[in-house]
């Protein structure tokens, strides 16, 4: 445990200046871009919970849901963005069940999209390796039959490469 | 004349070439041709048999010289288990002496009956019968010395004298070798021949000294001038006596009479001769070959020089007798002569000191007690072993009787007629258990040292070197060495080979060719092969000798093909495609040792393609070079990486399809990822550009 606070402490630690920059201006640039910045709050919500529920290795995942989602934002973004009153312009968009359904549908085929694609490649991938299995054996077999068995290397072999006959066991 | 004689020799190979197929003529024709060829210009005929120039087992045919001023010829074909002297035929062929038989030519002839090759003389037939029947065991003649003196005496003075300046022994003067007509004018004798046969095999042991006649006939050696002079003496003997005063004697019995009388009494104690010839007889009689005439003494007599007959030395005669089973003995000779009879009771005589005592109190001779004593100190620091009687008899016999040749057990040679003896006994009956005896213990040196003879040191280090291959059990020592090295004018004695007579290198590369051109055989090289070609070819062999003997097949093919391919290059020989084609039937364990599947078939293919053209040596090349194993090698080890590496991957695609759930999750949320970013992109640039169409931008 004690390890454990100390590893803590060296990540907050690790953020360094350029971190403490980096938040300081996403900070101001929220308080400047508030509309925006609320919009993109609420209507990336899936993406910002599906980057707490998935597991690091699948990052990617996230990656498509928020590309897609952040599609489905991008409209609504641009409309706050040419309005004189953003704010209201922000209010109207997110008290619209359709902006919501929108950039949440966005978001939804996004997830689907990737399991889709992930399911395709995965099937392609095992086709794929199951192939290369069937190279690997015939090629195994073309170096048998021109080597000899002895070139799978599991026999001891004299220096001139020849297996060593043990004469104790056939006299 | 000689140098035709000598060109005629050199044409050997061209006979040879044309008849080294005995296995295929055999299964073609079982018939006996009237007539073979020889070379291109002699022809024999085997059903024209001459049985009265026969020489025990080699047979005598008529044959005929084409181109020849004499076109009369005779053929001996001789006896694979006896050596011929080829070494002597060398020699003899320069002889231009017309008291002599001429040699024409000799070499390897195809004989049909059976079909094998076999060794061939052929002489110019300008003889008649000989002077006596050869079955006749005791022959008399009765001839006044005055008609034989120009007829016989003097045509084999001037023959002897040629023989000693050629260093040529004959071995086998006596009446039944010796010949009415011939190349000398009027009644003048001819000597037979003396090659197709180990030197003395045929002579009846009445012609020969004591220490010579109690060694079995191919046992005998080359013998010396002084045993020729011997025999030379007993046929003048025989052609002028009127009795036979050895008759109904066995051989034994004549030997045992020459011991106790001499040899002059034994033929002639019931003739009496009187004057020159009465000199000349007992001079070329002398048992003893120190008071022997020699060629000078002979000459000097020839001369009219008369000299007085030595008084012979009589042998020694013991006071009293010693006994031997119930039986007596006073002359040490005769009682080392009987050991071998009965070795357990001489053994009893020795031991209890019996034959030291005898020696020292009935023969009364210190100098022989003394070297009994040493030989038998000597002997008894040796291993005693099995059979020691038989080898303590072999050592005090040569106390007792320094001339005498080794009897042990069945075994009767003189130390230098080994080889000869060895080869005929092998090819005989195939045991040869006594002679492995003789030279796994070292009592031949007892014999070779009391002998005292001009090259006992020599004979002693041929032993020594026997004993040495004997014990080792290399594809080119053993018994099968000793054969080829104690009898170097030996035809190889393979099995493989065996209806072939290969007496060098590239004969024995012909029969194997010859050999796989009928069947291929198991296996190129034996014992016989590897021994013959290493005592024939050290040069060759020696270097591929640990390839052939080694254990794994690919060294042994190798080592064969290098040395045959070494002799085919050397020797410039022809092609060989049998031989080929053998090497590549049993390539295998070759193309085994190459890793690469590919490699092995296009090694085999050039192999094949090499088959053909029959060089050998082209197909040793092809694994000579170091490189091309290597690379195999670097290949092999490349491939093992790239097999482990593919094993790696295949392990890495299971572990992944292992959890289908996860397998490709990663991928396709990125793939989507991009996708979603793609469309989000396509979505946003398009709102854009309504929004902007709508409030007219």
């Amino acid at each position: 445990m004690a390890k454990k606070k100390k590893q803590k402490k060296k990540v907050v630690l690790n953020i360094g200046f350029q971190g403490w920059l980096f938040i300081f201006a996403s900070l101001i640039m929220a308080i400047v871009f508030m509309a925006s910045t609320l919009l993109l709050l609420v209507g990336m919500l899936p993406t910002i919970i599906a980057a707490l529920i998935i597991q690091y290795k699948y990052r990617s995942k996230v990656l498509t849901i928020g590309a897609l989602n952040f599609a489905g934002c991008f409209p609504y973004l641009l409309n706050i963005w040419m309005s004189q009153d953003r704010v209201s312009a922000m209010l109207d968009a997110i008290s619209n069940p359709i902006t919501i359904i929108v950039m949440y549908g966005a978001a939804g085929i996004g997830y689907v999209l990737n399991d889709f694609v992930t399911k395709a490649v995965k099937v392609m991938m095992m086709q794929s390796a199951k192939k290369r299995l069937e190279a690997i054996e015939k090629e195994k077999k073309n170096l048998e039959d021109r080597w000899g068995r002895k070139v799978r290397g599991d026999l001891p072999l004299d220096e001139k490469g020849f297996p060593i006959v043990d004469n104790s066991v056939n006299p | 004349m000689a140098e035709q004689t000598t060109k005629e020799i050199q044409t050997e190979e061209d006979n040879e070439v044309e008849n080294n197929q005995p296995q295929q003529s055999a299964s073609h024709d079982k018939q006996i041709p009237s007539e073979i060829r020889f070379n291109k210009n002699i022809k024999i005929y085997p059903y024209q048999r001459l049985s009265y120039l026969d020489k025990g087992p080699v047979k005598a045919y008529s044959a005929e010289g084409l181109n020849r001023t004499n076109n009369n010829l005779f053929a001996l074909v001789c006896d694979r288990r006896l050596t011929p002297r080829r070494i002597a035929s060398q020699k003899y062929a320069n002889m231009r002496n017309l008291s002599l038989v001429k040699l024409v030519t000799s070499g390897k002839i195809l004989w049909p009956d059976p079909a094998e090759e076999k060794y061939c003389f052929i002489y110019e037939l300008t003889i008649s019968k000989p002077l006596i029947e050869p079955t006749n065991k005791y022959p008399a003649m009765g001839r006044k010395p005055e008609d034989i003196i120009d007829s016989v005496v003097n045509p084999m003075i001037d023959l002897l004298t040629d023989m000693a300046n050629k260093d040529l022994v004959h071995g086998e003067i006596w009446p039944g070798n010796i010949f009415y007509g011939g190349g000398g004018v009027g009644d003048k004798v001819t000597l037979g021949e003396c090659l197709c046969l180990p030197a003395s095999s045929n002579l009846p042991p009445l012609y020969e000294p004591v220490e010579r006649a109690l060694a079995a006939p191919e046992g005998k050696g080359g013998g010396s001038l002084s045993d020729d002079i011997y025999s030379f003496g007993v046929t003048l003997a025989v052609i002028m006596r009127s009795n036979t005063p050895e008759k109904g004697m066995t051989a034994e019995e004549i030997i045992q009479s020459k011991i106790e009388k001499g040899s002059y009494t034994t033929l002639l104690k019931d003739d009496r001769f009187s004057g020159a010839i009465l000199e000349l007889l007992r001079g070329l009689l002398y048992d003893d070959p120190n008071q022997r005439w020699t060629l000078e003494d002979i000459q000097a007599w020839q001369d009219g020089r008369r000299l007085s007959p030595k008084q012979s030395s009589p042998r020694i005669k013991a006071g009293r007798p010693i006994l031997m089973e119930k039986k007596k003995y006073t002359r040490p000779e005769l009682l080392s002569i009987d050991f071998v009879n009965y070795p357990v009771e001489a053994a009893k005589i020795i031991e209890n000191d019996d034959l030291a005592q005898w020696i020292d109190r009935a023969i009364e001779d210190k100098t022989l007690k003394t070297k009994l004593e040493g030989v038998l100190k000597e002997i008894n620091n040796l291993d005693q072993g099995t059979d020691f009687n038989h080898r303590l008899c072999v050592a005090v016999g040569s106390v007792l009787f320094p001339e005498m040749p080794v009897l042990y057990k069945s075994l009767r040679f003189n130390p230098r007629g080994f080889g000869k003896y060895m080869t005929y006994k092998y090819l005989d009956n195939g045991s040869i258990q006594e002679f492995t005896e003789v030279l796994r213990n070292y009592f031949p040196s007892f014999v070779i040292r009391s002998q005292k003879m001009h090259d006992s040191s020599a004979l002693n280090s041929k032993f020594d070197a026997g004993r040495n291959f004997i014990k080792q059990t290399k594809m080119n020592m053993g018994l099968e060495r000793c054969l080829y090295y104690f009898n170097p004018e030996c035809q190889c004695l393979s099995p493989i080979v065996e209806k072939y007579y290969p007496i060098t290198p590239e004969d024995l590369v012909e029969a194997l060719e010859g050999v796989c051109a009928s069947r291929l055989p198991k296996d190129i090289f034996d014992r016989h092969i590897v021994s013959f070609l290493s005592s024939k070819s050290k040069n060759n062999i020696d270097p591929y000798m640990a390839d052939i003997t080694a254990s794994e097949p690919h060294r042994n093919y190798l080592g064969r093909l290098r040395v045959l391919a070494t002799l085919q290059r050397r020797s410039r020989m022809k092609p060989f495609p049998s031989i080929a084609k053998w090497f590549l039937k049993n390539i295998d364990p070759l193309l085994d040792r190459f890793h690469d599947d590919k490699k092995k078939k296009l090694v085999k293919k050039e192999v094949e393609r090499l088959v053909y053209k029959g060089d050998l040596a082209k197909i040793a090349e092809l694994f000579d070079s170091k490189s091309i194993f290597e690379e195999d090698l670097g290949g092999f080890y490349l491939s093992m990486r790239q097999y482990k590496k593919l094993d790696e991957e295949k392990e890495k695609l299971l572990q992944k399809m292992e959890d289908a759930r996860t397998f490709g999750r990663e991928s396709g949320a990125q793939v989507a990822s991009l996708f979603g970013l793609g469309i989000a992109a396509i979505v946003i640039v398009i709102s854009a550009y309504v929004n902007f169409l709508k409030d007219g931008l």
